[in-house]
């Protein structure tokens, strides 16, 4: 059934690849190949070139210079028609399937089998399991994808891919929206499909996950290869090295932990978290561990009054005890809060970034007499921040959505952090961020710590929390499993007890 | 306006830059061309007279469309401005009509209470805020369906007004409350010189005050704004109670300039109102539009449809070059979302 490619035989070659639009080179002769069997890591930060490169591989850009190999035959251009008959598939970063359709629908999607005029649904079962079962994926056929976690969505993505008889698979950071133990299990059917030969290029954020489950990695930095060659060469702090050019400091200290108790939860509860407690000093940043689904975020939505609101408990800010009603309101009372999810609940499209930087403390510029704004002033505050918080953007008036996603993260620090609050929570502030933009939010934090606001880090990643924080709480099953005090423990044995 | 985009070297920001710069103004070229084309099909386009009749007409109208616009600035919409506004100017009239201003002993009879019509323009003003504000409270804190809310009292109010004003006119409105409706300083009537003053104070609260930035921040993300600590339901509330206020400032500028007032006074103002936002550049997604837009969409349609007045082209023929027109501003408007999108 699958096509077994002989070892010495190289499925795709890209060399030279050169990509320009308008005066804007983004890549310059980047040459790129994946050999059977292989997991091909492309790492680079954000702006570096990965996605370009990506979309020459799978047709979707005509590359300006370079020509790319495939089974022997030259093409200095492909198409995505073309790209997919040459057996180039890609995994996109967001998985789309019809929710509403089972599983077998979705696999045979635009190509069910029929019987006259009628969908042989007989027929679509029957094979969907065959697809299925080729992957390793043991899901019923007839389960709405709907229904499926997002890591079963994505096997049902390959599986699908799969009949296709792929040579090569893009997985386009696939293990973003993942927990530990999900991506162990993608991890598993990527091994399990490289033994017959097909070979992955896998663009991921996370240097641990590169280091593990790659066999080579290319860097990419400024549109150029910064470095190339097998995994076991590079350290983690290699890496960083070579994405980032020069070396920043990855290590964030604070000092300043007081005894004031800035935030004190009480046996607040959500339909997911239970009877959280937890004093929260001024100057100390304590980190939750939680793995996805644990309701963390809504737990946090629910404190803010964002959406939902606690079940019970007692929340007492600077020891005055308040009940909530709002996000105002909380900021009013001193605490802020940063989604994780920025799209959603913190962006607002097509305003500059201007208004998303200042449209959280608006009232500081309000005139006495006019009850008008202080525009000067708050150009001059904006431009204040840009420089401080460094975001990287063409002017104070362009669109936020035309920044990266690093640099709308961190114009989004910049609102917060400017309101000047007692206590902070910060959810997942990391999240999709490249790791130049990581480092400066780490040290944002940090500086926000010494400077005596307490903070609330919740984070997908465990490294973030060990270097970032003081204390590290672990939640699992809705209540504080354990407690570790800064350097009482190693990433592996966090690792080990946040996948358990 | 966004004139002031600073640009750096890179050529895909500029041009961003650029484009969105001709989006802003492109109303303006538009309008000029359309009265260019107006002027040759009939000289007397650009005569005092018309140009003054223009503006004339396009003052109540212009009070509904600024009224709409704030509305769809937050991503609501209200359908009950034109009926609001009738309300008003039939309880309005009632409440100024008094026997000694009658013409006619009809309307006089019921409330000829000898007010003052300072008095009944208040009431007019604060019974339509009040509309609006119910509308605010349903649609933003127990957010019901802003279409659905604002039908429903669109129609209540239709049958409010022909109950109250016992479907009659109502003649004998006192010249005090008609001298902005009606008089002119020199060859501009006051009503339009009201109307501009009226798009310079929205202009300036959309600019530069908190309420204004928040319209857009929740027009744009409403839960993106919530989060950044803006009371979102207050500010929908004070959109809604700003729209009636200003179908308010309508009625009292149309019985001015009519000097009468029944449930007749007014028909198909309200999807002109939302055409000519749309056409100045006010999403119907929320969070953009300007008040220089708007007005160039005002003057866009007042002039459209008097140009084809003055060249008597059937009303038939009018109503089908109007949707025609609010079609493309319609299409303007999805490829402008979708060109945000695309630079994701």
């Amino acid at each position: 059934m699958q096509t077994i490619h002989t070892k010495d035989e190289t499925l795709i070659n890209a060399r030279a690849i050169s990509k320009s639009f308008g005066h804007n080179e983004v890549l310059k002769g980047v040459d790129f190949d994946v050999q059977p069997g292989e997991v091909h890591a492309l790492l680079g930060e954000n702006g570096a070139g990965k996605t370009t490169l990506l979309r020459i591989l799978s047709g979707r850009y005509q590359p300006t210079a370079g020509c790319i190999e495939i089974n022997g035959e030259e093409f200095s251009c492909l198409t995505p028609v073309l790209a997919q008959s040459l057996g180039i598939e890609i995994v996109p970063q967001l998985v789309e399937l019809v929710d509403d359709l089972p599983i077998a629908d979705n696999i045979f999607l635009g190509r069910w089998p029929t019987r006259a005029f009628w969908i042989n649904h007989d027929e679509i079962i029957n094979r969907s399991e065959k697809v299925l079962s080729q992957v390793g994926v043991e899901l019923d056929p007839q389960t709405l994808v709907r229904d499926l976690t997002y890591v079963q969505k994505q096997m049902v993505e390959i599986a699908r891919i799969n009949q296709f008889e792929p040579r090569v698979i893009i997985l386009d950071e696939p293990t973003a929206a993942l927990s530990v133990r999900e991506i162990e299990i993608l991890f598993e059917m990527v091994n399990r499909l490289r033994q017959r030969g097909i070979g992955f290029v896998f663009v991921t954020h996370y240097l641990n996950e590169a280091a593990r489950m790659s066999d080579r990695l290319t860097i990419l930095r400024d549109g150029i290869v910064a470095t190339s060659g097998p995994v076991e060469k590079f350290s983690i702090q290699d890496m960083v090295r070579h994405m980032v050019g020069d070396v920043t400091d990855f290590c964030s200290d604070h000092s300043g932990l007081s005894d004031e108790v800035v935030l004190a939860l009480q046996n607040t509860s959500t339909d997911l978290i239970h009877d959280f407690n937890l004093q929260l000093r001024a100057g100390e940043i304590v980190g939750l561990a939680a793995p996805k689904g644990e309701g963390v975020s809504e737990y946090f939505r629910a404190l803010c009054r964002l959406s939902g609101k606690l079940n019970s408990g007692e929340v007492i800010i600077k020891g005055n005890p308040v009940r909530l009603r709002s996000p105002a309101h909380a900021q009013r009372c001193g605490l802020g809060y940063l989604s994780e999810d920025r799209h959603q609940w913190g962006l607002i499209p097509g305003r500059s970034v201007r208004e998303n930087t200042s449209i959280g403390t608006l009232q500081k510029l309000v005139k006495r007499v006019s009850r008008h704004l202080d525009l000067p002033g708050e150009k001059k505050v904006v431009a204040e921040l840009i420089e401080k918080f460094q975001v990287t953007t063409p002017g104070m008036e362009a669109d936020i959505q035309i920044l990266s996603g690093g640099n709308q993260q961190k114009a989004l620090v910049a609102r917060l952090f400017n309101a000047r609050l007692a206590v902070y929570i910060l959810d997942d502030p990391t999240f999709g961020v490249d790791v130049k933009s990581k480092a400066q939010v780490h040290r944002l934090i940090a500086e926000e710590a010494s400077q005596g606001a307490g903070i609330i880090l919740h984070s997908s990643d465990l490294d973030e929390l060990l270097q970032m924080c003081d204390r590290i709480l672990l939640i699992q099953q809705g209540r504080i499993a354990h407690e570790f005090k800064r350097g009482e423990v190693s990433l592996a044995r966090l690792e080990e007890l946040h996948a358990s | 306006m966004q004139v002031e985009s600073k640009t750096q070297a890179e050529t895909r920001r500029t041009r961003f830059a650029y484009r969105h710069h001709l989006q802003n103004n492109f109303i303006w070229v538009l309008l000029v061309l359309t009265m260019c084309v107006a002027w040759f099909a009939n000289p007397r386009f650009l005569s005092a007279l018309n140009l003054s009749n223009i503006m004339l007409a396009a003052a109540p109208l212009g009070c509904l469309v600024l009224a709409e616009s704030i509305v769809l600035l937050t991503g609501n919409f209200d359908l009950s401005i034109e009926a609001n506004m009738v309300f008003v100017a039939i309880v309005g009239g009632l409440l100024m009509v008094t026997p000694e201003t009658a013409e006619s002993q009809i309307a006089a009879a019921q409330w000829g209470i000898p007010w003052s019509w300072p008095v009944a323009l208040t009431v007019m003003l604060a019974l339509a805020s009040l509309i609006g504000l119910l509308n605010g409270i349903m649609v933003a804190r127990f957010r019901m369906n802003n279409f659905m809310v604002t039908m429903a009292t669109m129609i209540m109010l239709e049958g409010m007004a022909l109950l109250v004003g016992e479907g009659r006119n109502i003649f004998g409105i006192p010249e005090g409350f008609r001298y902005i409706g009606t008089a002119k300083a020199g060859a501009i009537p006051v009503a339009a010189i009201f109307l501009l003053a009226l798009f310079a104070l929205v202009r300036d609260m959309l600019k530069s005050t908190v309420f204004g930035r928040q319209l857009y921040a929740v027009g744009s993300n409403r839960a993106a704004a919530r989060a950044a600590g803006i009371s979102d339901t207050q500010v929908i509330i004070l959109a809604y109670v700003l729209c009636g206020l200003l179908s308010g400032v309508a009625a009292f500028l149309l019985v001015g300039r009519l000097g009468t007032a029944s449930a007749g006074i007014s028909s198909g103002q309200l999807f002109l109102a939302v055409a000519a936002a749309v056409v100045g550049g006010v999403s119907l997604f929320g969070g953009r539009g300007t008040a220089m837009g708007i007005l160039g969409g005002l003057l866009l349609m007042s002039v459209i449809d008097n140009a084809m007045n003055l060249a008597q082209i059937p009303p038939n023929y009018v109503q089908i070059v109007r949707g025609g027109v609010i079609l493309l501003a319609v299409l303007a408007d999805a490829l402008r979302v979708g060109f945000g999108k695309r630079t994701l």
